[in-house]
């Protein structure tokens, strides 16, 4: 290990960069008090050419450090690259990171084996719909690949935002930034804005604008994607606010309609409370309630 | 256009198999002869995009073995008539010219006489079976308008050659089938649709239609991403619901009324004509047809009385 001036390093070269985001304030903290433990590496090019350690030599500049402790190795290009990789796989890899190594890697002449050993060690599936995706994300925008490694967002969930245009990304990103959200709402919420997308020729971002909760984005989508669908749904909740049914009673119904029976659900602890239960229901058939909400999936 | 490869491969196992059905919903037991696996035609909305994980095409041509398969499936039925059909992993015709697997099949049931065999094909080329067509094979086309003919079945042959193929297998003495399958809902369909029903009332005897099928477009989840990748408007519009099956459909109330527009505009052009609903529920049956079709059984039933209705003892 040896101390390297800043000046001799091309701080600028980040061919065999695949951290994301290179600005970590934790590790920043850490060495303005302790300085840097772990040495870079550094390729033996004129001027050094760094394989491992970005963020670390951002710190080291941001803090004006003059120099920097590091290992020097002379090897191929290639080799640098898998070192890089090998280097930092211990920490694990983001979404970003592993998208940014993936496209790398055909920088580089990789031989079939290395190229699968990449594969292994980024954990990808082997499917070009994958690869197709990674590729996308390494070449997406800044607003993209902070908000994947902000929420540490699935690949699903990316190939989601990837269906939009970076326009559009840009305004969904804006809006569900200031929310909470978890993966299966975030999926359920993009997959009504590609539906509207696809049926209308555009998203209406002005229609969930102002929403502050997840929900509320959801129920206005649902509500615009699905009117026929919500309109059942309010007719059900009247005729069940008709019924007024106990506590002890409900009338449960398929969410979709599709189901040709509806549940009919009574808790009773005594044999009166059957009997209530049984006056009530014979009530509801006599007023024709029990019809209406038979009737509701049919026309 | 890429040609996807054609491997013929060794038969093994079932080639003969009961169409999948599925849950809640009545199918007509239908036998499928899985004889070509994969298609050329490559509709947008097709079933196979999400069900074969290549797109390559699979030829099963060891007839013995398959003759022997549907010989041993007859033999073994003692209730009903049966139908088979090889237009479910693939299209009937596409292929045909070229590779001729039908012929074998269509002399089988003209011998044996006891089943009947379709055809099913959105590929309107029969020239080369005009020879060997008999009174057991029944020449099928899935028909829609031509605007979707345009938008989702690009490789397909014209909805007027099908009509063409339809009347001249009519003329030839078949009987033919009619499957408006998927029915899709974009905006207008309604028009488009009466204008087919009415064309085809026209260029057909629809006394010599065995059968009319009607099936709304329905798919699995892992097709919803297909069609969402590849931004399919026209299968995108309308809503959709998840079925018991796992599915998505059209919401039934929408289905109901569809179906009944259907149902009624072909009753109306003849009232004999034998119309099933492909995988609908129960309830659907009823609001649509006022049939109280209760399982499987039933459908299959309905499709026993109208073959014998056709064909008398001679079969």
């Amino acid at each position: 290990m040896e101390r390297i001036p800043i000046h001799a390093i091309d701080t600028h070269d980040r061919r065999f960069c695949i951290s994301y985001p290179l600005h970590n304030p934790q590790l920043a903290t850490s060495i303005q008090k302790i300085g840097i433990i772990e040495p870079l590496l550094l390729l033996k090019r004129s001027p050094y050419v760094v394989i491992s350690g970005f963020k670390r030599l951002e710190v080291a500049v941001m803090l004006k450090y003059s120099s920097v402790p590091a290992v020097i190795h002379d090897i191929t290009d290639t080799d640098a690259f898998l070192y890089a990789i090998h280097n930092n796989r211990t920490r694990g890899f983001n979404l970003v990171e592993k998208a940014i190594a993936f496209e790398r890697m055909f920088h580089f002449t990789l031989s079939p084996s290395n190229t699968q050993d990449v594969i292994t060690m980024l954990a990808l599936q082997p499917s070009e719909k994958v690869f197709k995706n990674l590729v996308a994300i390494a070449n997406g925008e800044d607003v993209l690949k902070d908000f994947i490694v902000t929420y540490n967002l699935s690949m699903k969930n990316a190939e989601a935002l990837l269906r939009f245009t970076p326009h559009e990304r840009k305004d969904i990103i804006r809006i569900l930034s200031s929310l909470r959200f978890t993966d299966s709402s975030l999926r359920e919420t993009l997959e009504l804005l590609i539906l509207m997308k696809i049926k209308k020729g555009t998203v209406d971002f002005s229609l969930i604008d102002h929403a502050t909760t997840m929900d509320a984005i959801r129920s206005i989508l649902k509500r615009t994607m699905y009117p026929k669908l919500t309109a059942l749904g309010k007719r059900l909740q009247i005729i069940q606010k008709k019924c007024g049914l106990p506590p002890t009673m409900d009338i449960k119904v398929d969410p979709f309609f599709e189901k040709e029976y509806i549940d009919i659900w009574i808790r009773a602890r005594k044999e009166q409370e059957v009997n209530d239960a049984v006056t009530k229901l014979m009530d509801l058939l006599k007023q024709g309630y029990i019809r209406s909400i038979l009737e509701l999936s049919k026309h | 256009m890429n040609f996807p490869n054609i491997n013929f491969v060794t038969s093994q196992g079932n080639i003969v198999r009961d169409c999948p059905g599925t849950r809640h919903h009545i199918c007509c037991g239908y036998k499928t002869i899985d004889i070509i696996e994969g298609c050329i035609l490559s509709c947008s909305y097709c079933i196979l995009h999400g069900y074969l994980n290549s797109s390559d095409i699979k030829i099963h041509r060891d007839v013995p073995y398959i003759l022997s398969q549907i010989d041993d499936v007859i033999t073994s039925e003692k209730k009903h008539i049966l139908r088979f059909g090889t237009g479910e992993l693939s299209d009937s015709l596409a292929l045909d010219r070229r590779y001729r697997l039908n012929r074998p099949l269509i002399e089988y049931f003209g011998n044996k006489k006891k089943a009947l065999f379709e055809i099913k094909s959105k590929w309107a080329d029969i020239n080369h079976l005009m020879p060997y067509l008999n009174h057991y094979t029944v020449i099928s086309f899935s028909l829609a308008p031509q605007k979707i003919i345009d938008a989702e079945e690009k490789r397909t042959s014209p909805l007027y050659k099908r009509l063409k193929a339809l009347k001249k297998a009519q003329d030839a003495g078949c009987f033919v089938g009619i499957h408006f399958d998927p029915i899709i809902m974009y905006d207008g369909f309604e028009k488009d649709y009466i204008y087919l029903i009415d064309d085809i009332s026209r260029l057909l005897d629809l006394k010599k239609v065995i059968w009319v099928s009607l099936g709304l477009l329905r798919f699995p989840p892992k097709l919803l991403n297909y069609y969402i990748d590849t931004a399919r408007k026209n299968l995108l519009q309308g809503e959709f619901i998840r079925g018991e099956d796992g599915k998505y459909r059209y919401i039934k109330n929408e289905r109901i009324k569809v179906l009944r527009m259907f149902y009624s505009l072909l009753k109306k052009k003849e009232k004999n004509l034998f119309i099933y609903l492909c995988m609908e529920r129960q309830d659907v049956w009823k609001e649509v047809t006022g049939m109280d079709v209760k399982n499987n059984e039933a459908l299959v039933e309905l499709f026993d009385k109208r073959i014998k209705t056709l064909y008398g003892g001679s079969i």
